[in-house]
């Protein structure tokens, strides 16, 4: 019961249309995607150490390589995940009334999705070299 | 328990943190700033590194135009800001995922993990940024 009340569980049962799923799982999967975003930052500040003042050549060289593009690719997307997984949490805690409350989270999920959309385009078409 | 009295049916409603009604505390300080810095990357740093994945991918033009608008003194701002959010969001994350697993939760616990957490933060940004410059 503690879980499921630090999750937003007692929050998640008065009635909004964004997140009538259990709260438990969202908390889960935002210490996972958290856990998980741990080395992708690390990863991510080397790589702005190494892109910082970067031609584009080498740049595109860098986020070329196979092990970088993953990377790359998995940090937008947990990246993408755990932002919208904050929000809501703020939309939640801050945002009155209910429909404003779920057309924010969503307005939200819906730019973090077009966010990860166009990283992963970018950096497929620099995996591939195209 | 504080109720809002004019609703019909009246629920239990989280105390104001803003206001004269609480003191600030170092705890609630860094919390709050978790979650500013938390929506600052979402509304601002994210959406520019996918748009600068984009330039890089769509050319050296475009990548030229992004970069110069990173060498802007709002540009520079811009990155400095992102680059301390990401250290101190990291650093407070790794804390508040220690306090999942139901350590370190005393309260001396927690003012000493919180000024330890803000001076990892701080120097994770700046050996960065000093990395960074460096290498250019």
């Amino acid at each position: 019961m503690g879980l499921v009340e630090c999750g937003g569980g007692i929050m998640n049962q008065t009635s909004h249309a964004a997140t009538h799923h259990g709260g438990l799982g969202h908390w889960l999967w935002q210490r996972v995607s958290s856990l998980v975003l741990i080395p992708l930052t690390l990863w991510v500040l080397w790589a702005g150490v190494q892109l910082a003042g970067a031609e584009h050549a080498e740049a595109a060289a860098l986020l070329g390589h196979p092990g970088h593009a993953l990377m790359a690719l998995l940090f937008t997307g947990v990246m993408f995940f755990h932002a919208q997984s904050g929000i809501q949490v703020i939309c939640e805690d801050y945002v009155y009334p209910p429909w404003f409350q779920s057309a924010l989270i969503w307005l939200t999920r819906v730019a973090c999705f077009a966010g990860f959309v166009v990283s992963a385009f970018a950096i497929g078409r620099l995996a591939l070299g195209a | 328990m504080t109720t809002v009295s004019t609703n019909s049916d009246p629920r239990p409603i989280s105390p104001y943190l803003i206001g004269p009604y609480y003191r600030p505390q170092l705890t609630s300080m860094l919390s709050i700033a978790s979650r500013l810095t938390g929506v600052f990357m979402t509304a601002v740093l994210a959406p520019v590194m996918a748009l600068w994945l984009l330039a890089l991918a769509l050319g050296p033009d475009s990548y030229a135009v992004m970069t110069g608008l990173l060498a802007t003194w709002p540009g520079q701002v811009l990155v400095i800001a992102s680059l301390f959010s990401l250290c101190y969001h990291l650093m407070n994350g790794i804390r508040h995922l220690i306090w999942d697993t139901g350590r370190m939760l005393e309260i001396r616990q927690i003012y000493t993990s919180g000024w330890i957490m803000v001076v990892l933060a701080f120097s994770l940004a700046l050996w960065v940024w000093w990395s960074a410059g460096a290498g250019s």
